[in-house]
């Protein structure tokens, strides 16, 4: 057992940092909520660091704290699946990638900017290319763009089978769980740091004990969801791994998003401060894979 | 990272299972319905321990001069799993095991060595922790039981409280004051529980029998030789102590297992298709499993000798969601379970689990510890 960040790992997440700097130079806000950084995208993808998992010394544990970290940032951009599945699955595919998991013509994220879609059924797993003829942009209420499929029967036509689609869903579920850990975290360093400055009855707000108790809380669960994202990712891990990290991260994400929204009061309510772009990302993935009541069954059922 | 155990460690568990499934007798699990202070356990752990200590399987983490065998921390934890995982066979003897002999092994005289170590080594001697007191549970440093020094006695006066296995227990690890206030000025004394003006009285608790006790100490006589370290000093030797104390828990183990035979009740009632059952047992064994990584984490920075630091409390707190989880999805789906011998772990396990929050620093001590420590966050 190593139950930290390799020296490899670190040099790696020092070229994550410099890239996340970049992006965070570059971050406007108080426009719509979605969002997406397209030049982040491209930056991840020149430096190599979405490829780690194919790499025999680093692995899929390594993609799961590229997903946290990158995730951790207020910049948006597709890196679950590009990070964790397409190394592994379907490395010839074009990227940003998007996950269909359900109906195939359902409101997805990272479609408007997506150039390949992954499909999950409990058929199987396959992918097809897209261009931006075959989304329609959908507005979203999320801090994703969202879209979806014109003719999706058109798209699954050409799709491409990949070879093992138990492994693709739970490399699926691994990056679910390790983005949601990501974006708690971000938005827990965010509300530490706004507790810290922010000043009422003339003390800092993060003196008061309940205020305190309950981040302590939120770390302790983001920590433990986290550490169980970068296990999933382990060469010996099996699929309830997976499922234990997505269904941990889901079930936690309800009752941080309501503590670090209420510790920011009113500034935690608007696109001036970056709050929602964790929040509003926390949001849609826990509903992902049915959410987390499908996740907690599925667990069950492959402990049991 | 590296999540894999190693071939040595593997081996390591083998073998305590292997002992395990030699040893443990048929009725053992109706043995700790009865709970971790009662006598029937204590009596127990006394015959199960001297095995324990016969196979090399008691205190394998100590030094071998002292009867153990150089193992790391990793086998070390991993005795503790494997023990939790069988409702945690050895009683009280944990504590001897974990904190106490290794207490008296770092910071012991010669003769204290001589007199505790073999005893505890072999597996038959009961400890108990005289820490709390009615006016000092989660401030330890406002203790005020007094140690005065008369010649070379020392003169103890005051009481504990809370003090598991106080009833049948040979010896006492005692805080006591000689003066000074708050942390300066507390010592540690290895007391025999036999001591004339020593008085136990059991309190009636929800957490089984034999466990809490109030004991009361009047005028008692003990030579200046039973203190441990340093007079006054003592509270460097405590957080060394506690630190160990906090991390032996890994009663994961112990929820997964009752969770495990929850569901094959369930299974053979028929509610294991209820669709809210899965869930919420899917839910309970997550949150064992999120406690079970906090505490890798902390024991893997111990293996590699880093100082103890606020992960320890980041698990704690995992780790009493995690035994509430458990212990509630039994109540709401098997309170039928609860009595009879269908389930005898479900019992030890929910008095466990309603006492996590508490013993061994409070769940809300442990979070004022990360908000500090962990979070940064501005001290009030
Ligand atoms: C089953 C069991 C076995 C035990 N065995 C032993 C033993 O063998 N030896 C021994 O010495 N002691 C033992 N104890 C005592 C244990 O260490 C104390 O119960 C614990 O330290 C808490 O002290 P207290 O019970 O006096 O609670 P208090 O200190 O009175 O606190 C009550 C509650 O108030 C809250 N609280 C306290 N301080 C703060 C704070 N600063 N901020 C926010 N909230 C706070 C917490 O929720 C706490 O649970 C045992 C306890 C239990 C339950």
């Amino acid at each position: 057992m190593f139950l930290d960040i390799s020296d490899d790992q670190d040099a790696l997440l020092t070229t994550v940092s410099a890239v996340l700097a970049r992006a965070k130079s570059r971050l406007v806000l108080g426009s719509g909520k979605a969002s997406f950084d397209l030049e982040l995208d491209a930056d991840l993808d020149k430096n190599g660091v979405l490829d780690a998992a194919s790499y025999p010394e680093f692995g899929v544990s390594t993609a799961a704290l590229i997903v946290h970290e990158v995730c951790r940032s207020a910049s948006i951009t597709e890196v679950g699946a590009s990070a964790v599945i397409r190394p592994l699955i379907c490395s010839d595919a074009p990227r940003p990638l998007a996950v269909l998991t359900g109906d195939p013509g359902q409101a997805v994220r990272f479609l408007p900017v997506a150039r390949a879609v992954l499909v999950l059924s409990e058929a199987g797993a396959s992918w097809f290319p897209v261009s931006p003829d075959d989304i329609e942009v959908v507005d979203s209420y999320f801090a994703y763009p969202m879209g979806r499929i014109h003719d999706p029967e058109r798209c699954l036509a050409r799709s491409r089978s990949v070879a093992d689609p138990m492994l693709a869903r739970r490399l699926a579920q691994l990056a679910v769980a390790a983005e949601i850990s990501g974006v708690l975290q971000g938005g827990l360093d965010a509300v530490v740091e706004h507790v810290t400055d922010r000043r009422q009855f003339g003390r800092p707000l993060g003196t008061f004990q309940s205020i305190q108790h309950r981040l302590a809380a939120c770390a302790s669960k983001i920590a433990a969801a986290k550490w169980l994202a970068f296990k999933a990712g382990s060469g010996s891990a099996t699929h309830a791994d997976a499922v234990t990290a997505l269904a941990y991260a889901q079930t936690v994400v309800d009752p941080i998003v309501y503590d670090l929204h209420q510790f920011l009061g009113a500034m935690g309510l608007t696109l001036e401060h970056p709050l929602y772009r964790w929040t509003y990302r926390a949001k849609l993935l826990k509903s992902e894979f049915g959410g987390a009541s499908r996740s907690n069954r599925e667990l069950a059922d492959l402990a049991w | 990272m590296n999540f894999e155990w190693s071939a040595r460690e593997q081996a390591f568990r083998d073998e305590i299972r292997s002992f395990l499934a030699r040893e443990l007798p048929p009725d053992w699990e109706k043995i700790a319905r009865h709970g971790p202070g009662s006598k029937q356990q204590t009596e127990f752990s006394r015959v199960f321990c001297t095995k324990l200590a016969e196979a090399g399987l008691l205190v394998p983490h100590w030094p071998k001069e002292h009867g153990g065998r150089g193992s790391s921390v990793w086998e070390h934890f991993i005795l503790g799993e494997e023990m939790w995982a069988v409702g945690e066979p050895r009683g009280p003897q944990y504590m001897n095991v974990n904190w106490i002999g290794p207490t008296i092994l770092r910071f012991g005289t010669a003769e204290q060595k001589a007199r505790y170590i073999p005893e505890i080594a072999a597996g038959n001697a009961v400890w108990c922790q005289g820490f709390s007191e009615p006016s000092a549970g989660s401030d330890l440093a406002s203790l005020r039981t007094r140690a005065d020094r008369d010649g070379d006695h020392f003169v103890i006066n005051g009481s504990k409280v809370w003090t598991s296995y106080a009833g049948l227990a040979q010896h006492c690890f005692l805080l006591a004051r000689t003066g000074g206030s708050r942390k300066d000025g507390i010592c540690i004394f290895l007391i025999p529980m036999q001591t004339p003006g020593i008085t136990v009285r059991p309190i009636p608790a929800l957490v089984g029998n034999g466990d809490l006790h109030e004991v009361f100490f009047q005028d008692v006589r003990v030579p200046v030789s039973s203190m441990l370290g340093e007079e006054g000093k003592a509270w460097s030797l405590i957080t060394y102590a506690l630190a160990n104390e906090r991390i032996g828990l890994p009663r994961y183990q112990l929820s997964t297992r009752v969770l495990g035979e929850m569901v094959e009740q369930l299974k053979a009632n028929g509610s294991w298709n209820d669709d809210i059952v899965r869930f919420r047992a899917g839910q309970a064994l997550a949150a064992s499993e999120a406690a079970r990584m906090l505490v890798y984490r902390v024991v893997d920075q111990r293996s590699r000798g880093l100082p103890p630091n606020a992960e320890s409390s980041l698990a704690r707190v995992a780790i009493v969601e995690a035994d509430h989880a458990v212990a509630n999805f039994a109540l709401d789906f098997l309170p039928e379970a609860f009595s009879g011998d269908v389930l005898p772990l479900l019992k030890p396990h929910h008095e466990r689990a309603i006492a996590a929050g508490i013993a061994s620093g409070a769940a809300e001590i442990q979070l004022g510890i990360v908000a500090s420590d962990y979070l940064n966050l501005p001290r009030s």
